[in-house]
């Protein structure tokens, strides 16, 4: 099958845009969690100070927060395609060696 | 604590260094035995395993910079030392997301080969590689003359003689051991960073009964909650975001790291070693922040002061309290060693954008003799080793803490754009990859010296004709706007052709469905 074929295959466009899909989402929410976060510490200082437990403000709360959940963010991707993303790519791809 | 042993001879540390270059010397040579081929000296022949590259990549953002500098920026200012960490980690789920799947999947060996899959070599090869090594260079700058500044704090080594230990053994690993032996560098130094840098974490939380908030309360206590509290990073937040853009995608330019990901046999690795780089970097981050309160509470601000204006001795002078001469010695040791695992994937991949890239895919059209294109390698090699004493040399005593930013900068400006645009956009041109990355790289380069960085803080004018620390926020989406309007204007049938192409190969890896 040539290049083209492949390209227009309604299951290989479905596996692209998803991909796709899902890397633009978790980037954005990585930024905004991110701009969110300065934006917070610029104009609500205050609330910063708030105590969570025991001593531990509100501001170092979400910044060590911030970088947990970006490291959560890259395991869930990580799960997601290795494990199913590459199970569909694997799949399609020995539909396309089948065909040729 | 009243006085530091700082800036003597310390023999444990000399010691613990010499150890580590035997260490790293016995690998370099094991490495080169199994180094033969431009596959083995650019890019390990794949044999890098996901967790081993995940350190690595870890390695080479764990720099003396930002161990030292981070801590110190902690122990001085609190809570915006803590803002400032996260910004560096938040571009690493961008890497992940965006850039480092295509990029295994596309290219061989440099960041190049994937802006250039399906535009006019030449040309994008031309300033792709002359954007990376910019990027290199100004890096490589900021790393050789902080090490040389540190040394000579830690050990009481003389300026000169540190540039050039650090230039003559970067060299004989790149030379000796390609890209095996440069990995391995990274990873145990990186281990040995981590370790150290958790012990000695988990020696100052023992002082306050492993409470992590009976920790911040004597920090509140002695410095009132302003410590604990946005100060001057955030005075304008506009700089700061601009910093943090540029951070985070600047991570998705930086040729040292994009190397890395053809280390590993497959995307799956690639995605993996992410996942481990993002962890231990943040979990370091995480210490460097328990590390800065430590240091402000234990060492005090004046003796941190005293021994440097900057901070940057902040985590030793802990490490010397909590632990005496031997903790000193090792970590002051592992702060050396940091330096040289950075500067050795830096030359190595300066040098692979003159070999690979210049070389090979433009002088010899992409087909060179595999013996030639390594020679042309190990030369590069050699006279970056040579550019860093040199550059190091010459900027002693300069104020260069600038650089990295600028790096970032650039990085952000004129190769990551370029990158994403050749990767998503089918329409994407060759003028416009080059009108992309020349506009990144001038705009960087030009806004950086007008800004407050270096208009003021360097020029010493009054006023910056630039209101921005950092360019990032102009710099990048110009970048990726000079792009889409000049390839909209200019038409590559070829390039359009070739995309569907593309796309496949990156999706279902090389080979494409075959």
């Amino acid at each position: 099958m040539d290049e083209k074929k492949i390209f227009q295959e309604q299951e290989f466009q479905e596996l692209y845009r998803k991909r796709r899909l899902v890397s633009f989402v978790l980037t954005f929410l990585t930024m905004g969690i991110y701009i969110f976060f300065i934006l917070l510490d610029a104009f609500d200082r205050e609330i910063m100070a708030y105590k969570v437990f025991g001593g531990v403000t509100l501001g170092i709360s979400m910044g060590i927060g911030v970088i947990i959940f970006s490291w959560i963010l890259t395991g869930i991707y990580v799960v997601w395609a290795n494990q199913k993303y590459d199970r569909q790519i694997e799949s399609f791809r020995r539909k396309v060696g089948n065909i040729q | 604590m009243n006085q530091s042993t700082l800036g003597q001879t310390n023999i444990i540390s000399i010691l613990f260094f010499f150890l580590f270059i035997a260490l790293t010397l016995y690998i370099t040579f094991w490495a080169a035995k199994k180094s033969k081929t431009a596959s083995d000296f650019y890019a390990a022949g794949h044999s890098i395993s996901g967790l081993q590259n995940g350190l690595a990549l870890a390695g080479d953002f764990m720099s003396a910079a930002s161990f030292l500098g981070i801590a110190g920026m902690v122990a001085l200012t609190g809570f915006d030392g803590l803002i400032y960490s996260v910004g560096w980690l938040v571009g690493w789920p961008v890497v992940l997301f965006l850039i480092a799947e295509p990029l295994r999947n596309l290219g061989k060996y440099t960041f190049a080969d994937v802006v250039a899959y399906r535009l006019r070599q030449k040309p994008v090869r031309v300033v792709a590689a002359f954007g990376g090594i910019v990027t290199v260079i100004f890096y490589l700058l900021a790393q050789m003359v902080g090490a040389g500044t540190l040394v000579k704090l830690m050990f009481g080594l003389p300026y000169e003689a540190a540039i050039i230990i650090i230039g003559g053994l970067i060299i004989a690993y790149v030379l000796i051991g390609g890209m095996l032996a440069t990995t391995w560098v990274q990873i145990i130094k990186a281990a040995l960073l981590l370790g150290g840098a958790t012990v000695l974490a988990l020696l100052t939380l023992a002082r306050f009964g492993f409470h992590f908030g009976a920790l911040l309360e004597t920090a509140e206590q002695k410095f009132t909650i302003n410590f604990l509290l946005p100060g001057g990073l955030v005075k304008n937040p506009l700089d700061t975001i601009s910093l943090g853009l540029a951070l985070m995608f600047g991570t998705s330019g930086l040729p040292h790291i994009l190397m890395r990901f053809y280390t590993v046999p497959n995307a799956k690795e690639a995605r993996k070693s992410v996942f481990f780089a993002t962890g231990f970097i943040g979990f370091f981050y995480i210490l460097t922040f328990i590390l800065g309160f430590g240091a402000a509470i234990l060492v005090g601000h004046d003796v941190i002061l005293n021994i440097d204006k900057g901070g940057n001795m902040a985590a030793l002078l802990l490490a010397e309290v909590l632990g005496g001469q031997v903790f000193l010695g090792y970590l002051a040791a592992v702060a050396f060693a940091t330096i040289l695992a950075v500067v050795a994937g830096l030359a190595l991949a300066g040098a692979s954008a003159l070999s690979h890239d210049i070389y090979a895919s433009v002088i010899k059209k992409g087909n060179p003799s595999e013996k030639g294109e390594l020679k042309v390698a190990k030369y590069s090699t050699l006279g970056l080793g040579i550019v860093a004493i040199v550059l190091g040399i010459l900027f002693k005593g300069q104020n260069v803490a600038f650089m990295v930013g600028l790096a970032f900068a650039v990085a952000a400006s004129s190769n990551f754009p370029a990158l994403l645009m050749s990767i998503l956009w089918k329409k994407f041109t060759t003028p416009g990859a080059v009108a992309s990355m020349l506009a990144g790289l001038g705009l960087a380069i030009i806004l950086i010296i007008l800004s407050p960085t270096i208009w003021v803080d360097v020029l010493k004018h009054p006023t910056a004709l630039f209101p921005l620390k950092n360019p990032g926020l102009v710099s990048i989406p110009a970048s990726f706007l000079v792009g889409i309007l000049v390839s909209l204007v200019t038409r590559e049938k070829e390039a359009g052709e070739r995309f569907e192409a593309e796309i496949i190969q990156a999706s279902l890896g090389a080979g494409g469905g075959k």
